[in-house]
């Protein structure tokens, strides 16, 4: 008898175990781990991009772009894997640290020195020399990429931008008898002018939970023409007097000409309230553009791209593009860079962004006719084309930036909105906390 | 009698009417959003019951997004995930609860004190393990890692649940001729019935809303799980309300139809477990 039941728990157990083994599989695919980038059957290489942003949107341009690629290019398949897009960064650093990284993939700007620190990312530098489409990229664009990089080598290639974009509800301003704003000082006199609180309407929507800081930066620099983030002496520049008078206007606006949750509001609850009505403008930038347009119908709202700063220049403020890299795990850097520079060469640059509703990083592209047609692509494909146009890039490659904005910033924000801290107090705090992350960067970085 | 029977009914119905409406409210909001068009979803003002109901979001959700696929893989490293969870935890609670042995109360100090090491710190150490074992890309991984997961918990309230089964029972068995592992499978299972439906029920939690780790173990969105796929509807610019909602109701239609029929096995069990000790 006992041994009838202990032969029947082992045949159990058997039966159980190979039913788990159907659990398994026979390659860790999309990474390049033991299994995974390797030859096909078929003598076709194999070579796995990552996308940080999965969406519907996305998945299925991705998909029409691989199939063409690898009509060009028969003895390459493309592994496409989407990835959510607040948990890319952190599956890209397990991946680097683990060695399992994609061959190549789409980052943003700002993690580009993190990879690059950890030695995730291989130098593009000598495949773009020899890129015969390498001047169609826009050079504002691709040389931030360089400046910016820890070593002076270009880890990506620009892919599209998100310019910071002041929208504005063309309904609320019409019925105000508001022309479109041109200016800082144009948007504070219509914010009161367009607060209805009877019928639910504020005049403006300020982004004052996570991600504030960052969003308040960018609007600094773009009121005071300021395009270097340090001065000569290596002192941050971002309590220059036109910031603290620009921050201290936008404090007082909050809780009489906008609602009292903005407090809290990430970009999420900040778009909805734009895109629901509750606000007449909101200051985020053009990937949001796509949401407005399914909310409030095309017509409904407009874009003021190039608000003309203090210094009557036109500034653009940017915290990085979105850009291509090649891991330098890949065992096909030559196949992933081919993928990648034909994700960034005209037609496949211009079908994503006409998509996806943001901005080229590729002058053919910013030519193209659905970028005359869609408003605000239009006028920041202009400003990029304008040779005027000054970059200020943030100073997102100094180590300890993303933290400062996460941990401190953000939340010494609300105090600033909350009238606990004046807009000059902010601001002389984070620029010391900042000239002290510049030195250490520049010391123990940079020097290194 | 009156005064009582309104008193009674301030006290207890009103009360629950509230909680009641505080729990259900969102899960009709889901629902109402789930069948509005996106651009009445943001709408003001808002609309209680949607005007022209569509199912669009649906479809959208379980083809485009595919939740045809999520679903499927959940419930396949759910169940595999459970029955392994249910088998390991009866014994462990049961070798708890009978036996005497050196180091049993470190062994439940450590039961307990495993479950304060935050997911997110094995993170690399375990990648780094999976891989070298082949295991990352695989639903053996998540498996492996959601049965690693929930055990501890799981151990303590089987254990709590086989102290509750009457040790003379099986005595009795014994005299009557039983093997322990006749006992044990004849006697002790059959009273352990709630016991194995709350821990299932809490495993089952666990293992469907299990996101970290599918999401940095799987590379292949064929095999992708649920959790992975109401998170791709979240973009950073942007959320497609409807879909979002019509994914989250997919997402619960397991749990809850489990847990509709699973109920009075469930109550029984937790008030078992929550006397005995």
């Amino acid at each position: 008898m006992k041994k009838r039941i202990i032969i029947a728990i082992l045949l159990e157990c058997a039966l159980v175990m190979s039913i788990f083994a159907g659990c398994g599989g026979t390659s860790a695919s999309g990474g390049t781990s033991a299994a995974a980038n390797k030859a096909t059957a078929d003598g076709k290489t194999e070579i796995s991009f990552w996308d940080n942003y999965a969406d519907k949107t996305h998945t299925e341009i991705y998909n029409t772009m691989i199939k063409e690629f690898e009509q060009e290019n028969p003895q390459i398949t493309v592994k496409y894997v989407p990835l959510p897009s607040d948990q890319a960064k952190s599956k890209y650093d397990v991946a680097i640290q683990s060695k399992t990284t994609p061959d190549c993939g789409v980052i943003y700007q700002y993690w580009m020195n993190d990879f690059a620190v950890e030695k995730g990312l291989l130098p593009l530098d000598d495949y773009i020399s020899t890129w015969n489409k390498k001047d169609e990229m826009i050079d504002i664009f691709q040389n931030s990429i360089k400046n910016t990089s820890l070593d002076g080598k270009t880890y990506s290639i620009a892919q599209y931008a998100v310019i910071p974009t002041l929208w504005y509800n063309k309904q609320v301003f019409k019925k105000s008898g508001l022309p479109a704003p041109t200016t800082w000082d144009e948007v504070f006199a219509d914010v009161a002018k367009t607060t209805d609180k009877k019928n639910g309407v504020y005049g403006f929507s300020i982004r004052g939970g996570a991600g504030s800081s960052q969003q308040v930066e960018q609007m600094l620099y773009q009121y005071s023409g300021i395009t270097d983030m340090f001065d000569k002496s290596g002192k941050s520049t971002i309590n220059d007097p036109s910031h603290v008078e620009y921050l201290d206007k936008l404090a007082k606006l909050y809780n009489k000409y906008t609602p009292e949750s903005d407090i809290t509001n990430a970009s999420t609850e900040m778009i909805s309230a734009f895109d629901s009505g509750t606000a007449a403008m909101i200051f985020h930038n053009i990937g949001s553009y796509g949401q407005h347009r399914d909310t409030l119908g095309n017509d409904n709202f407009g874009a003021a791209v190039s608000l003309k700063s203090k210094q009557n220049t036109n500034v653009l403020v940017s915290n990085g593009v979105i850009c291509l890299s090649v891991f330098n795990n890949s065992k096909h850097p030559k196949e992933a860079f081919k993928f990648i520079s034909f994700l960034a060469e005209h037609k496949a640059d211009s079908q994503l962004n006409e998509k996806l509703g943001s901005v080229p990083c590729n002058k053919e592209a910013l030519k193209d006719d659905w970028v005359q047609k869609s408003l605000p692509v239009k006028e920041a494909a202009a400003m990029l084309l304008n040779k005027d146009t000054k970059l200020a890039t943030l100073p997102f490659n100094v180590t300890g930036y993303f933290d400062l904005h996460q941990n401190t910033l953000a939340k010494d924000f609300q105090n600033v909105l909350l009238g606990n801290e004046t807009a000059k107090q902010y601001l002389d705090r984070w620029a010391d906390q900042m000239t002290q992350l510049k030195k250490q960067y520049d010391d123990k970085v940079v020097k290194k | 009698m009156r005064e009582k029977k309104s008193t009674i009914i301030f006290l207890r119905w009103v009360p629950l009417l509230i909680i009641t409406c505080f729990v259900i409210f969102p899960i009709y909001w889901a629902i109402n959003t789930s069948i509005k068009q996106e651009s009445e979803i943001l709408k003001k003002p808002i609309t209680y019951f949607p005007k022209m109901p569509v199912i669009s979001n649906y479809v959208e959700a379980w083809t485009n997004i595919g939740f045809d696929k999520y679903f499927f893989n959940s419930i396949k490293v759910c169940v595999f995930s459970v029955t392994f969870i249910i088998i390991i935890s009866v014994m462990v609670g049961y070798a708890l609860t009978r036996y005497k042995f050196k180091g049993k109360g470190a062994f439940l100090g450590m039961l307990l004190a495993v479950q304060f090491i935050p997911a997110a710190v094995m993170m690399v150490p375990l990648f780094n393990t999976f891989n070298s074992m082949n295991l990352v890309g695989t639903h053996l991984a998540l498996v492996l890692i959601n049965i690693t997961f929930q055990l501890p918990f799981c151990c303590i309230l089987m254990r709590g649940f086989v102290g509750s089964v009457p040790v003379v029972l099986e005595e009795a068995a014994t005299i009557d001729g039983c093997s322990r592992i006749q006992g044990v499978i004849k006697v002790v299972l059959p009273m352990l019935v709630p016991g194995i439906v709350t821990v299932g029920a809490f495993a089952l939690i666990g293992c469907w809303n299990e996101f970290l780790f599918a999401m940095m173990f799987l590379n292949d969105p064929m095999k992708y799980t649920v959790p992975i796929g109401l998170k791709m509807m979240q973009g950073e610019y942007g959320i497609h309300y409807g879909t979002m909602a019509a994914g989250a109701i997919i997402a619960m239609l397991i749990p809850v139809a489990l847990f509709a029929y699973l109920q009075k096995y469930l109550v029984t069990g937790l008030s078992a477990g929550a006397v005995k000790g």
